[in-house]
């Protein structure tokens, strides 16, 4: 499948999906105004690839903040691989925070809460 | 050159006579930073790299910087989530204003900014009842918003003040000044200690 590449801008993170080398990464700061338009790409990538997963899957986000409407888009995300996993796939999120960040650890631990799938949280 | 009033005997101030009342507000009031107009993601950015800059030269620790940044994006995320484009027709000012002032251990973000009248019972409701909750029914409550589905602006607003108050950990401050049947200005402060971070 065609891997889904986005260049971080001020306002908008890093994705990298890429199958071929088993790498999905979301990285940097998400307040873009459309948030829902934003993500979109990134749930319809993630339904593509559900279709023929590789055998194991590890999603991990590395967020400097984020806004409230990304927090929903994130959750939807989340409930994507959250229902991978419960189709029987080796599926895992890890969740980087900064040390110094007490509110990213926080909100960590509260998607860790809402989420039946591996969450790890790891502080850099 | 300035010409002396007979009259008055005074300077004239060629219309900057504001100026210094302003300044001397803002001192007054330990106002560290200060902007007015309209509010949208590119200014969040750009208001961040601000204050980021600033409190490295005055050698702020990392994790206040952190707390601050985060309470700021939620404060003017807030303000253009409400920036409601129905009033633009009425003759209301679109700009937001944010203030950051800081006494002693404390911060305080501040946003004013005009909602539409009906709003202020159902935004006062809200901040109320986010004010009553301790920690823990904070905590619950954001889970709560942040599960329901198909959320309207509203129900982000709500979701965004949550987070506010979590991440400020102290209640959100608020007035509102009326000015008439359709829109009234809403001021918010949140209010961050440096001593317990």
């Amino acid at each position: 499948m065609r891997n889904l590449i986005i260049e971080p801008t001020p306002k908008t993170p890093k994705v990298i999906l890429n199958a071929d080398i088993n790498v999905f990464e979301v990285s940097g700061r998400s307040i873009p105004e459309d948030s829902v338009g934003f993500y979109r790409k990134i749930l319809d990538w993630i339904d593509e690839y559900s279709k023929t997963p590789n055998p194991s899957t590890n999603f991990k986000f590395q967020l400097e903040y984020f806004n409230t409407s990304s927090s929903k888009c994130l959750l939807d995300l989340f409930r994507k691989l959250e229902k991978l996993a419960k189709g029987g796939q080796d599926v895992s999120i890890t969740w980087c925070y900064d040390a110094d960040d007490e509110d990213m650890a926080e909100t960590g631990e509260d998607y860790k809460a809402l989420l039946d799938v591996s969450f790890e949280l790891v502080s850099i | 050159m300035n010409k002396v009033t007979a009259e008055a005997g005074h300077i004239e101030d060629h219309g900057l006579g504001f100026t210094y009342p302003c300044y001397k507000d803002m001192a007054d009031n330990n106002i560290i930073f200060a902007f007015r107009g309209r509010v949208n993601s590119d200014l969040v950015t750009h208001v961040l790299e601000m204050m980021g800059e600033k409190l490295e030269d005055e050698n702020e620790s990392k994790k206040v910087t952190k707390k601050l940044s985060n309470v700021m994006v939620e404060c003017l995320t807030n303000v253009y989530a409400e920036d409601d484009p129905a009033l633009m027709d009425q003759g209301y000012d679109p700009t937001a204003l944010l203030l950051v002032k800081k006494i002693t251990n404390t911060y305080s973000v501040i946003t004013g900014s005009y909602v539409p009248t009906r709003r202020v019972h159902e935004i006062k409701g809200m901040l109320d009842h986010i004010n009553n909750l301790d920690t823990e029914e904070l905590k619950k409550y954001y889970k709560e918003k942040l599960e329901e589905e198909d959320v309207n602006q509203n129900g982000l607003t709500i979701l965004g003040m949550i987070d506010l108050a979590r991440k400020s950990r102290h209640n959100l401050i608020y007035h509102f000044k009326h000015e008439n049947k359709n829109y009234t200005y809403f001021m918010l402060e949140a209010q961050i200690s440096t001593k317990t971070l």
